[in-house]
């Protein structure tokens, strides 16, 4: 026994170590290359998945690249494409169908806002989802105020750093410079502006 | 020693293993840099790398072990040789790992992928509400120094003659701009300390949207590569030292001894506890690792090359024979 | 015991020792050898002579007493352990790297006593065990050993090798210590016996 102490206390050090792993405390050395296989291996089960229309799965495993590589961009691409895109006139998707998956690709971007690395593009993504997926087709008071107020957030960090429209600043300012009681309709305005330019 | 040192050299690199490190800085290349799939990040080739560094630890475990069997082992106790005479081992172990390492190098710098446009990265970080007018912001690793803070303030609720404001620490103020994303560049210190409060004036009545403040944090650009893969290096020299000191010293076979020289290096990961120098960021690998590459500190990097130096020391001298 | 001259430093020394894995109740070994005296030490299997050939050596503790030996030494483990991969040459080119002092015209003298320069190109694991023992005996020799531990040298060894053995043994200047079961022809190697009870 004593003489193979040594051994044992090693044994038990490595033990502890995947303990440790398996329970989140710790991070062994070269973990981090499983991490970035699988995040390559999920790119790639991603495309697929897009291919095929597999919208949850898409959303799935947007999640999980998210919180590997910190890729807010792939989440947004999902709702994007569920709740957007497939739902445009040429699709010719049923009302409900695309109401669902529009109310769905809201839920993904609306519940992920504080964890995605770069949440600015996906306020705006949802605000356009909102006004042209699901309010035409829904009465919802709910979802008109989570609209405006997502909306304003994206306002107010200008479409956030290297933000893509850069006279949002402005539309801010004007915004506000709207007493409050009018702010909702400046808002609603501005959006069927910018429906009606694209 | 010269003949010792390649004798062990050429042991611990045989063709099957360059063969196999080939192939892994090929695939790790690919897998890193590829143009649909790769995440065109240093992180991700960085991880890749630090696992066949590890490998190549393990397989210093095996040649100790190998040797022990061998005899070596009682050669060594034998003629009682000086440390310089032992230490072939680990410069041998060392060499192979500075040879992937320039390898490592030469292909990516040689090959020059496309990195990750975007030069700046976007992180997490915790905030929470001061006061009515004050928030601070918390974040749990050593962050490098040159991060900035990037906030929205909505001014919705602020009175009508506010055009701009301003947000302070008590030291610096800076302007904010309705509309804009407002940035606050960190000091050493507040980048030391973990933390940060920041202020508005009370009566402009503005308001943090706290789910989008966010940590910003300058990526390395490839020209940075040569020092993060030596930082890999330096992180490795202390996991040899280990592993030799585990193998002669506690007399522990050579396989356990490697695993259990990773194991120990791993403690410096170790969330809460702080066990080991805080040198884990030396081998900051991933698709993150812009958030705590080279922010190593001189102190726990030379306390971890200290620990190295000192168990090769301990590992190479000879024990006494005429032990009582 | 045996000693000779007690006015000059001997080459091993052991007083009171107590060797691992020995049980309390057995008596405690004392023993003393001077440079140059040449032993062959008996005992049957399992008494403890390899236990005590590797405790003089250093890979074992003693549990208690003192042990005293000559730095230089030279062992001859009952079961080699030998780079099968490496040639022979090679081999002892790294053990001079590893001994200390400069000791390089050494090599090909202690390759010679047992013939083995013939196959100093090839690799260990091809020769038989007898020539792995020769190889196994030859390094004993290297790096002018003071004292020489020889655990069952005789193991696989042929006539010529006996006699090479023999010859090397006879012509060394070193205290030398051969550890072996009765009836073995290590008999023959050295005159003076003992038996290991007499260490006691």
């Amino acid at each position: 026994m004593t003489r193979n102490l040594p051994s044992y206390l090693v044994a038990a050090l490595v033990a502890f170590c995947i303990v440790s792993v398996a329970s989140g405390r710790m991070r062994v050395v070269g973990q981090n290359a499983v991490d970035s296989f699988r995040c390559f291996n999920m790119y790639l089960d991603f495309n697929l998945a897009t291919v095929e229309e597999d919208y949850l799965l898409m959303a799935s495993l947007a999640a999980q690249i998210e919180d590997i590589s910190g890729d807010s961009g792939v989440r947004e691409f999902s709702a994007y494409i569920a709740g957007y895109s497939t739902s445009a006139d040429s699709h010719n998707r049923p009302d409900q169908d695309a109401l669902h998956w529009a109310e769905t690709a809201v839920k993904w971007l609306d519940s992920s806002v504080a964890l995605r690395n770069k949440p600015w593009n996906g306020l705006q993504l949802a605000t356009m989802i909102y006004a042209d997926r699901i309010l035409p087709n829904s009465t919802s008071r709910l979802a008109r105020e989570q609209m405006l107020n997502t909306y304003a957030a994206w306002m107010a960090s200008g479409g956030g750093p290297n933000g893509a429209n850069p006279l949002s600043a402005k539309v801010y300012q004007d915004y506000l410079a709207c007493p409050p009681h009018q702010r909702d309709n400046y808002i609603l305005s501005h959006l069927t502006q910018i429906m009606a330019t694209e | 020693m010269l003949k010792l040192s390649s004798a062990i050299f050429r042991q611990l690199l045989s063709w099957p293993i360059i063969l196999c490190a080939t192939l892994w800085l090929a695939l790790a290349y690919n897998l890193s840099f590829d143009e649909h799939l790769g995440a065109a990040s240093l992180g991700a080739f960085l991880s890749y790398s630090v696992l066949a560094l590890s490998a190549l630890i393990v397989r210093f475990g095996y040649v100790l072990q190998q040797r022990r069997q061998q005899g070596w082992l009682r050669q060594d106790l034998l003629r009682r040789t000086t440390a310089l005479a032992a230490v072939s081992e680990s410069l041998a172990a060392v060499f192979s790992l500075f040879i992937f390492i320039v390898c490592s190098q030469i292909v990516v710098l040689w090959l020059n992928p496309p990195l990750n446009e975007q030069h700046e990265a976007h992180h997490l970080v915790m905030s929470r509400v001061a006061s009515d007018s004050s928030w601070t912001f918390t974040w749990d690793d050593n962050i490098p120094e040159g991060s900035k803070l990037c906030l929205t303030f909505d001014f919705e609720n602020s009175p009508d003659n506010v055009k701009t404001s301003s947000i302070s620490n008590s030291i610096v103020e800076e302007t904010v701009t309705p509309g804009n994303v407002f940035y606050w560049p960190l000091t050493v210190d507040d980048v030391r300390n973990k933390t940060i409060t920041l202020e508005s004036p009370l009566e402009h009545n503005l308001s943090l949207i706290r789910p989008l403040a966010r940590l910003v944090i300058t990526r390395p650009p490839i020209s940075a590569l040569p020092r993060l893969l030596l930082n890999q290096l330096l992180f490795f020299f202390t996991v040899i030292g280990l592993c030799l000191f585990i193998f002669r010293r506690l007399k522990v076979n050579g396989n356990l001894s490697s695993l259990g020289a990773l194991a120990i290096a791993s403690l410096t990961n170790l969330r809460d506890v702080q066990l080991m120098p805080n040198v884990g960021a030396l081998v900051s690998s991933g698709l993150r690792y812009e958030r705590t590459a080279l922010t190593t500190n001189d102190i726990a990097l030379f306390t971890w090359l200290g620990i190295g130096l000192a168990l090769i020391y301990f590992s190479c001298k000879a024990p006494r024979a005429d032990k009582k | 015991m045996v000693s000779k001259n007690m006015t000059t430093p001997p080459a091993l020394i052991l007083e009171n020792v107590r060797l691992a894995w020995q049980d309390s109740g057995v008596p405690l070994l004392n023993f003393q050898a001077q440079m140059g005296d040449k032993l062959l030490v008996l005992g049957e299997n399992g008494c403890g002579k390899t236990t005590l050939a590797e405790t003089i050596c250093g890979y074992l503790m003693a549990v208690s007493g003192n042990l005293g030996r000559s730095t230089r030494l030279g062992y001859v483990a009952q079961q080699p352990k030998l780079p099968l991969l490496t040639s022979v040459e090679s081999y002892f080119e790294q053990l001079v790297a590893l001994s200390p002092g400069d000791i390089v015209n050494d090599m090909q003298l202690c390759m010679s006593f047992f013939d083995l320069s013939q196959h100093a190109n090839r690799k260990i694991g091809d020769l038989s065990r007898g020539w792995q023992q020769r190889i196994n005996l030859a390094q004993a020799w290297l790096g002018d050993p003071q004292l020489i531990i020889l655990d069952e040298p005789q193991t696989a060894l042929d006539t010529d090798g006996m006699t090479s053995l023999r010859k090397v043994i006879a012509s060394s200047s070193a205290t030398i210590l051969i550890f072996s079961p009765p009836q073995t022809g290590c008999e023959s190697l050295i005159d003076t016996h003992i038996h290991y009870g007499d260490l006691c």
